[in-house]
């Protein structure tokens, strides 16, 4: 009696197989005092994790070839968690995304790298929810969460779907969760740190708090002006109480922010404004924030 | 419910930040029959909390520097300019950051602006 080939052995090989087809777009990103992965997302450009990247000093990356190259920042997106790293020099092929397989419940598999070997994970894909915004404000396009462990050296890897594709990049999230950044976001946020070198910000130019309003319901009181910024242009003054973003109700800065971030630099807002009890509005042109 | 009442007392945990308030709370608990106190570690029947979730929400209440850089994060500041608005490294200023999120985060998926614009000022 012949033994057939066990179908465990068949699994094992095509997730071995997956991981050696994406390695060679994985690259190890060494930076002051911290290791982590990244992947190569156009020719010479590089796409790592902001929060596994140190705050300064050199950064070199490693190739699945075992090549070393000096990399330089060319910008970092917190919000997001997307740094973008520029290196040249060496043989890369980069990444293409598209999969139609992220689901709960589909199996997953991290392909990181240490130095210049594959470092693998795999579990499943536990949770894909709506776009949502990250403690900075970062819009992200989809949550996708994984059950999987990540060690602090595969973050900034791969997560391919079942079918071997990639489908976004794996952090590790607040608690230790493992999340994905996914390919939405990071072509967004990498093409705009690749055309400007930082995302720009929408800014409003106000210091603003919440307060109960004497009627009921609450707002976003003007606490503080930037005497050059946007606001002050528009007309809001100090002790100003803001109650609508173009017509929609905004009960609290929360409402207020989100609706900031998800308007572009420029763009000419109107604002339902309370001052001294009586209803004034105002028309807002958008600035991009100042840095620092 | 039946568990609850075959046990006795019902057990109340009381996560207020403000040390005189949980004293005062923690005195009238121990006076009323049928609900005690939370040992440490034990698991409550209940959660007395702030019912505005402004400090109540955190198992650890924020520290000092902790509520100064939830409002820089809040604002979409980087480590850098959080440690630059504060005087302190950045990589100081991650430390902070991870931790006030960690915090955040107790309840899942959590705003840092709702909580930030309770405690004051932030820069929009």
């Amino acid at each position: 009696m012949t033994s057939s080939p066990s179908p465990l052995a068949a699994l094992s090989s095509a997730l071995a197989d997956a991981v050696t087809a994406i390695s060679p777009h994985v690259v190890e990103v060494q930076s002051h005092r911290s290791l982590a992965s990244g992947f190569i997302w156009r020719d010479g450009l590089i796409v790592t994790p902001d929060e596994t990247l140190a705050e300064e000093g050199g950064i070199a990356i490693e190739l699945a070839d075992g090549t070393v190259l000096d990399a330089t920042l060319v910008g970092r997106d917190p919000a997001t968690d997307v740094a973008l790293l520029r290196a040249t020099g060496g043989q890369m092929t980069p990444v293409v995304f598209g999969s139609d397989a992220v689901r709960p419940g589909g199996l997953t598999q991290i392909v990181a790298a240490a130095e210049s070997a594959p470092l693998a994970a795999f579990g499943t894909i536990v949770a894909v929810g709506p776009a949502w915004q990250s403690m900075r404000g970062g819009t992200i396009d989809t949550r996708i969460e994984l059950d999987l462990p990540l060690r602090r050296r595969a973050e900034g890897g791969l997560a391919v779907d079942g079918n071997g594709r990639a489908f976004g990049m794996a952090v590790r999230g607040p608690r230790g969760r493992t999340l994905v950044i996914p390919a939405a976001t990071i072509d967004r946020v990498a093409g705009q740190i690749a055309e400007h070198g930082r995302v720009p910000v929408s800014y409003l130019g106000a210091g603003l708090r919440d307060v109960p309003l004497d009627d009921g319901g609450s707002g976003a009181m003007a606490m503080t002006i930037d005497r050059d910024g946007p606001a002050a242009a528009g007309g809001l003054r100090q002790g100003d109480i803001i109650l609508s973003w173009q017509d929609e109700r905004v009960a609290h800065v929360g409402a207020l922010l989100r609706r900031l971030r998800a308007t572009p630099v420029g763009t000419t807002v109107t604002l339902g404004v309370r001052r001294g009890g009586v209803p004034v509005e105002l028309a807002i042109t958008l600035g991009d924030r100042p840095a620092g | 419910m039946t568990t609850l009442a075959a046990r006795g007392d019902l057990v109340v945990s009381i996560r207020v930040a403000e040390p005189e308030l949980a004293a005062r709370l923690g005195d009238l608990i121990g006076q009323t029959r049928g609900l005690r106190v939370a040992d440490p570690g034990e698991q409550a029947d209940l959660i007395l909390s702030r019912p505005d979730g402004a400090e109540g929400h955190f198992e650890q209440p924020l520290t000092p520097r902790e509520r100064d850089v939830i409002a820089l994060l809040a604002e979409g500041l980087s480590n850098r300019e959080i440690g630059g608005r504060l005087g302190i490294s950045p990589d100081t200023a991650k430390f902070h950051v991870g931790r006030v999120i960690d915090k955040l985060d107790a309840t899942g998926r959590t705003d840092a602006v709702a909580h930030a614009a309770r405690l004051g000022i932030i820069r929009l």
